[in-house]
This record gives structure tokens, C-alpha cells and sequence, in this order.
């Protein structure tokens, strides 16, 4: 597998084809995060578009000092507050299909999506500051440094947001009954 | 295992993939971006390309002119006081 460094050199030596490679591997991330910031499918798709045309617009000025993935994820991060911002509120709308499900039994499968439900509903009532940083640093699994070079803040903010973060969630899912069962 | 690494193992499981087709849908328009791109670079400096047009053919018509074995600035200079017969005569001499 090409590493990200040969396609970008690829598509900016005019080979816009290889670029699909770059929206096949980082298609998950970018869902993730649009997904978990803005909520509703309709929108979270358009933005998500969106984030790989900005992409493969400024390519020629990724220098490569930072990884393809945070690069991304700051793009992704960056329009979707501008969304939100657009919106005027934060995303109301109910989950959908679009969630990502493992295998196993459809009970557990139903499980897994109330589950799921409930967490997506608790982190639509946190603000965009905290659901970025939870998206980001917990559920895409980007380092403290990287998270806070895509949010542009210091690394101590980074996880002094976290940790309020966590408390918020943890209280938001009591407050809906979620009751965790292994 | 504690509250809090339990909500983490939970908030791993929050990925979402986008339908199948997007990064088609993706490629479709960063393709018909890349006309876009070329129509807008061209609307964008239009004025500038007519106005470096018209004196690059201000400048060749000019160097064709006064160039060696062109018309001389002379036949320019004065040019009414010749009749239009002298004139024609002038001109076939050249």
C-alpha cells in the first residue's frame, strides 16, 4: 500500500485518479468526526464532501511537517464548526443508519445501537468545544498532540477539556438512564 | 474496570462510515472542480489576458512596422501633404 506522501505527489502531478486512494482510507475519520460533531446524516454527508474537495484543493500547500490524518481532521473540525456556526444550534436530529455496527447477533446488535443512541444523544447536548475533543482524542484515537494541533490549542487545554468532557458525558448518560451491561 | 474506562471503551465504538458510493460522488465533483478551476482561472484574469493580448499585438504590429525594410517613421511624418497618387507612388517604391 502507497503511503500518503507518494499520492499526493501522485495527484499533484496531475493524476487526480489517485486521489480516490486518499478518500478511500481516510473516508471512516472524516465520518466520524462530521458525524459525531453535526449529527444528522444529510448534512454531515454535504460537509463531509466537502472536506475532501477543500483536501484535494490544498494539496500543493501540504508541506507533509504534519501527518496526512491530522491535516485532515483539522479540515473536517474546521468546517464542521463552521456548519454548526451556520446552523445557529447544535445538531438535534436522531441517529440513523449510518452508524457503523461490528458483527454479532442481532440482539446484540440492538444492544450495541441503543447503546450507541444514547451516547450520540449525550454528546449532542455538549457544546461543540467538548464534543470535538471527544470525537477526536477518544473516539478517532488522535494523540493529545495531534488533537491539539488540529484544534489549534495547547496540549493541557486539550486534556483539561477531556476531562470535563468525560464528567459531562458520564452525568448527560445518567441523566438518560443508559445502564452499561457486559 | 471503572466508570470512566468503561465510557471510554463505549466512545470507541462511536465510528460512522458514510454510504457506500460517497467517495464516487466525491471524486464526480472534484473532477468537475477541476474544470471549474481552469473556467475560473480564465473569467478571473480575463481583462488581463485581453489587455496582454492587445499589446502583444500592438507590439508585434509595431516591430513589423519600424523594423529594418518596414515603413520608415518619414513616411509617417507628414503624410497629408502628399496627394494620393504621390503617396501610392511613395508606397510601391518602398
Amino acid at each position: 500500500m502507497k503511503d500518503d506522501q507518494a499520492i499526493i505527489e501522485q495527484v499533484l502531478a496531475g493524476d487526480t485518479e489517485s486521489f480516490a486512494q486518499i478518500v478511500t482510507r481516510y473516508e471512516g475519520t472524516v465520518a466520524t468526526i462530521v458525524r459525531n460533531m453535526i449529527q444528522r446524516e444529510d448534512i454531515a454527508t454535504d460537509v463531509g464532501q466537502e472536506v475532501f474537495i477543500r483536501l484535494f484543493k490544498s494539496l500543493h500547500q501540504f508541506s507533509g511537517k504534519a501527518k496526512l490524518s491530522t491535516y485532515i481532521g483539522r479540515i473536517a473540525i474546521n468546517l464542521s464548526l463552521n456548519e454548526l456556526k451556520k446552523q445557529g444550534r447544535r445538531g438535534m436530529d436522531s441517529i440513523d443508519g449510518m452508524l457503523h455496527l461490528s458483527d454479532g447477533s442481532p440482539e446484540k446488535q440492538i444492544k450495541q445501537f441503543e447503546d450507541r443512541e444514547l451516547i450520540a444523544g449525550a454528546m449532542r447536548k455538549m457544546s461543540p468545544r467538548y464534543r470535538s475533543v471527544l470525537t477526536l482524542r477518544m473516539i478517532e484515537g488522535y494523540s493529545t498532540r495531534e488533537t491539539a494541533e488540529i484544534l489549534n490549542i495547547p496540549e493541557g487545554t486539550v486534556l483539561s477539556r477531556l476531562a470535563r468532557a468525560q464528567g459531562q458525558l458520564k452525568k448527560e448518560l445518567e441523566q438518560l438512564g443508559y445502564v452499561h451491561n457486559e | 474496570m471503572n466508570e470512566i474506562m468503561r465510557l471510554e471503551e463505549e466512545l470507541k465504538k462511536q465510528k460512522y462510515h458514510f454510504h457506500e458510493g460517497f467517495g464516487r460522488e466525491v471524486m464526480t465533483r472534484i473532477k468537475a472542480e477541476a474544470v471549474i478551476t481552469v473556467d475560473d482561472f480564465i473569467r478571473r484574469w480575463q481583462p488581463l489576458i485581453a489587455w496582454s493580448a492587445a499589446a502583444c499585438l500592438v507590439l508585434v504590429i509595431g516591430a513589423a512596422l519600424f523594423t529594418e525594410g518596414g515603413i520608415s517613421m518619414d513616411a509617417f511624418t507628414g503624410l497629408s501633404e502628399f496627394s494620393e497618387m504621390e503617396l501610392s507612388e511613395l508606397l510601391t517604391g518602398i
